[in-house]
């Protein structure tokens, strides 16, 4: 135990050491930290009211983040299963990563629902024996009991690693192998159940409709490796820490096949709402084309769909095998991603409302700082991890400094 | 005080013969109308609508469409009597025209569709009730048979109490429930309602995004 | 884990790590934690303007509606009570009106005699303390009047805007729709701490101390039936129905969901719903769906009666029907 406590405060210490740029980063991201927490202190004392949303356009920004990065977080599970199920030796210096980046994501997720409650202060009615849970019939209780549960995972096994690296020892197989390929399980559960978050609604019938689950998983597996690509690189530059090119062609080709996938799922989506003029694809008219006079979103949607395509060509054509091409393919992707995730699918299944009505949504300032507020704030840990990983993982921080011997680990 | 008052009684009664005198005989029928006719000035008290529903619900208009003040008889407490006058004029099914001209009552505009003769709903000798099918008499209370001659379906609904409004208490165990007759809600004459200006819309929320020109609600035709 | 050697600890990297504390780092963190814990108290500087009131340990510590006892509830209605008379300026009649037996609500709608004139969504507004910005302003109105194109039952070409001269337009029609009290509520299958649930006399009711306010409920509702309060509800006290029930007409907190209770502080004592009273036309029929003889029975076995949205399998116990 006194072990450990000195673990946790050497980890605080390092905390705070690092260079210029680490600094100004850190502040940087603290001072948007607190913006956007001041934003949402207005929030929590003006009421929802502050945001963008109405009766009718009832979820926003919020749940679109949310949304997103649920997925992201799910991604985690892609450097999991080369490195553990196709023992890919390689992608064992990268996979601590990935579980670090899902923690910090899982982290955000939660505070994006937290923030789009109306009563955060009734947070604790959802737990039993105190509160109510609808559990099985409401999904939104198995997502509740999958993120904190994902969280969890990732905490464990990422800490028990890094813990045993930093003392020194062995870990113990029988402590984290299991904990591993349940996570993989447990990830692509995350994202499926947030999608059935949507997909079960009969009244809405943009989201009621199988294909969404599929494109949830096929679009996550594409922004969760951009994602991580990029991180690996930042990485790579600014702390020295030598992450190879076979992690990153693992993740592009992950990449590429998830994207190719999605791509399809969106044609298949495309063909099946606007072939035959119905009144369910009027969501979707409103998306793509705009309905009655109301384009808000049209904008939107095409730039998602360009950057997707130039995403997808990069990949699928030699350019994808040069960096800087990967790289503006995982900006690409990422971002259309996060569009046609957010403004693509949250807001369309709101307009037109059940009655036929329309009111577009756009979020306010406000709106915009608590979400740049939580982003920033996720930024933040993942740094923070990877200030205390990367020492722990070149042992640089050890329990034992004197103890140069690095001990083989699998 | 009786002896004045009966004297008095006399007096107008006798005024009203020599007042009806001078120009009409029954059964004569005559075109020119200039000779008007004068009629007794009655005080006549406003109708009252019956309360409707419960009167602790202020807040709630419960107007029904009618909210009359002249023509509802069988709660006014009418004390005018149709037949001061009817009994000097015989009934005529057709007004205007070759035909005696309708001096009195101008302001009732008959507009009930394919009804368009007055001795349809009304007595021809006894201007106080309405008149069934076969001549009998209808009294003023009852006056939901009356419009039940040629609404079958709308009475039998009403008395089903699907057709028009009830207030009050759906369970009768516990309060009144009042109902509503015909004519309290539809003008006999013109028993089709007027358009009213609907309340105030719905308004596009203020705080949404890219609210509709001003002026413009309506969606245009759909694409 | 690695063991990549070009991932080693150097002496450089560890005496990084391990480098002792000065003073002058001290100083550099004490001064660096100052401005930072200044910059996090002008960051929730908003708070100070919370009402007191608003949040209450009592009210966090309440349970379910469900769960209270008798005594736990009476006291949360007189603690209710004094709130909105200090908050709003009127003292309420509040009470809690439990379901009476053997009644199963149902309402119908004639669509033939709906004239558009909106007289059911003000009077909704009076009669339930909804939120509203000024007289006219009805977005919180359970009831939702929709102007249709005659020639078909299309909603998405219809408006709820309309605000011609007069209604009825000779070539609209018009419906009202509000909560449906669905059988397969979808809303009450969604919300996570069950604050919303279906009462045994059919009644979808929300307990407003006890929703998050998280609108998975609006999300899932079909027929827009629900209402947020994205604020604190602003009301005059003339605008106030004082005659108020815990579940259905009490002033809303903010950051809960309400919705259509079929009036049940009316109708639960045998009256009629303030939105049937004052429809000029005689549109709406309201009663007991296991009373054979009620007039909702009449209409369900006399007329042509249709569900709005049926394919989404509701069951709702609002009915739209035809005269003629």
């Amino acid at each position: 135990m006194r072990d450990y406590l000195t673990f946790l405060f050497r980890v605080w210490r390092l905390s705070w050491q690092g260079s210029v740029k680490y600094y100004a980063w850190m502040t940087a991201l603290t001072v948007l930290v607190l913006v956007g927490l001041h934003a949402w202190a207005r929030q929590f004392v003006d009421g929802l009211e502050v945001t963008g949303m109405t009766n009718q356009v009832s979820w926003g920004a919020y749940i679109a983040n949310f949304t997103f990065l649920v997925g992201v977080a799910a991604a985690a599970v892609m450097l999991v299963i080369p490195a553990y199920v196709y023992r890919k030796e390689h992608m064992h210096a990268v996979v601590i990563f990935g579980e670090l980046l899902a923690i910090a994501v899982i982290v955000m997720c939660l505070l994006f629902v937290m923030v789009d409650l109306g009563r955060p202060d009734r947070f604790h009615h959802m737990i039993p024996p105190f509160g109510v849970f609808n559990f099985p019939s409401s999904i939104l209780s198995w997502d509740v009991i999958v993120l904190n549960g994902y969280l969890l995972l990732n905490l464990h096994i990422a800490g028990y690693l890094l813990y045993c690296r930093y003392r020194g020892r062995q870990p113990t197989r029988r402590f984290y192998i299991p904990f591993v390929f349940l996570s993989i399980a447990w990830a692509v559960s995350i994202h499926t159940v947030t999608a059935f978050l949507y997909v079960g609604l009969a009244g809405r019938s943009y989201w009621h409709h199988p294909l969404v689950p599929a494109r949830f998983l096929a679009s996550a597996f594409v922004a969760g490796p951009a994602l991580m690509i990029l991180a690996f690189q930042i990485i790579h530059r600014t702390t020295k820490y030598f992450i190879g090119a076979q992690p990153i062609t693992t993740l592009r080709m992950i990449m590429t096949v998830a994207m190719i996938i999605n791509m399809f799922l969106l044609f298949s989506e495309l063909f099946t709402e606007f072939y035959s003029p119905t009144q369910h694809a009027a969501a979707a008219h409103y998306l793509y084309f705009g309905l009655h006079g109301h384009q808000g979103l049209v904008p939107w949607i095409w730039t998602a769909m360009g950057l997707d395509a130039i995403g997808l060509v990069l990949l699928i054509t030699p350019a994808g095998r040069r960096m800087l091409w990967l790289n503006v393919a995982c900006v690409t992707c990422f971002v259309g991603i996060w569009i046609e995730k957010g403004m693509g699918l949250i807001i369309p299944g709101f307009v037109p409302s059940p009655l036929g009505q329309i009111v577009e949504y756009l979020p306010t300032r406000n709106e915009t700082l608590v979400c740049l507020g939580i982003w920033a704030l996720g930024a933040l840990m993942f740094t923070w991890m990877l200030r205390v990983a990367i020492p722990i993982m070149n042992g640089s921080l050890r329990a034992n400094p004197e103890l140069v011997t690095i001990t083989k680990s699998t | 005080m009786r002896v004045v008052m009966a004297m008095a009684m006399c007096g107008l009664s006798g005024w009203l013969w020599l007042a009806g005198q001078s120009d009409h005989a029954p059964g004569h029928v005559t075109d020119n109308a200039s000779v008007p006719v004068k009629l007794p000035v009655v005080a006549r008290p406003p109708a009252q609508q019956p309360t409707v529903g419960l009167p602790a619900d202020a807040h709630l208009d419960k107007t029904p469409p009618r909210a009359t003040r002249g023509l509802d008889l069988v709660k006014a407490g009418w004390t005018y009597n149709c037949m001061e006058c009817h009994q000097l004029f015989p009934a005529r099914w057709h007004y205007g025209g070759t035909n005696r001209p309708l001096n009195e009552h101008k302001d009732i505009v008959l507009d009930h569709g394919n009804n368009r003769f007055c001795l349809n709903c009304h007595h021809p000798t006894n201007r106080n009730v309405f008149v069934d099918y076969d001549g009998a008499e209808i009294a003023q209370a009852d006056v939901v048979k009356l419009c039940a001659k040629c609404h079958g379906t709308i009475y039998r609904d009403w008395q089903a109490g699907v057709h028009g409004r009830q207030n009050g208490y759906w369970q009768t165990e516990l309060g009144p429930k009042t109902k509503l007759r015909c004519i309290q809600c539809h003008d006999p004459h013109s028993p089709k309602f007027k358009e009213m200006k609907p309340l105030p819309p719905l308004r596009y929320p203020a705080r949404a995004a890219n609210p509709p020109p001003a002026g413009q609600v309506e969606p245009p035709a759909h694409p | 884990m690695n063991n990549d050697p070009q991932n080693v600890a150097s002496p450089k990297t560890i005496e990084q790590v391990y480098r002792p504390i000065t003073r002058r780092t001290f100083l550099k963190g004490a001064a660096a934690s100052m401005v930072g814990v200044a910059g996090l108290m002008a960051a929730l500087k908003p708070l100070l303007e919370l009402e007191s009131g608003s949040v209450t340990l009592d009210e966090l510590l309440q349970r379910h509606y469900r769960e209270l006892k008798p005594e736990d509830l009476q006291r949360i209605l007189a603690s209710l009570a004094a709130r909105a008379e200090q908050e709003y300026g009127v003292r309420p009649n509040l009470r809690d009106v439990k379901p009476m037996a053997g009644v199963e609500f149902g309402y119908a709608l004639n669509l033939s005699r709906c004239i558009g004139c909106r007289k059911c969504a003000h009077a909704c507004l009076a009669e339930n303390n909804q939120s509203r910005d000024d007289e006219d302003d009805i977005e919180m109105s359970y009831i939702r009047v929709l102007e249709l194109n005659q020639g078909a039952i299309n909603l998405e070409t219809s408006t709820a805007y309309f605000d011609p001269e007069t209604v009825p337009q000779p070539d609209k029609y018009y419906m009202p729709v509000q909560c449906q009290q669905c059988r397969e509520s979808p809303c009450t299958k969604v919300c996570p701490v069950q604050a919303t649930w279906q009462e045994a006399d059919g009644i979808v009711v929300v307990d407003y101390n006890w929703c998050i306010g998280c609108r998975y409920c609006m999300a899932a509702c079909p027929y827009d039936a629900r209402r947020f309060n994205y604020k604190k509800p602003t009301l005059k006290p003339e605008q106030i129905n004082p005659n108020q029930s815990y579940l259905s007409n009490r002033i809303r907190p903010k950051g809960v969901v309400e919705k259509c209770t079929f009036c049940l502080h009316r109708t639960r004592e045998g009256k009629y719903p303030a939105c049937l009273e004052v429809c000029p036309t005689g549109a709406r029929v309201f009663g007991n769906l296991l009373d054979p003889n009620s007039e909702i029975n009449y209409i369900l076995n006399h007329k042509r009666v249709y569900i709005l949205k049926e394919d989404v399998g509701t069951q709702p116990r609002f009915y739209y029907f035809f005269d003629k």
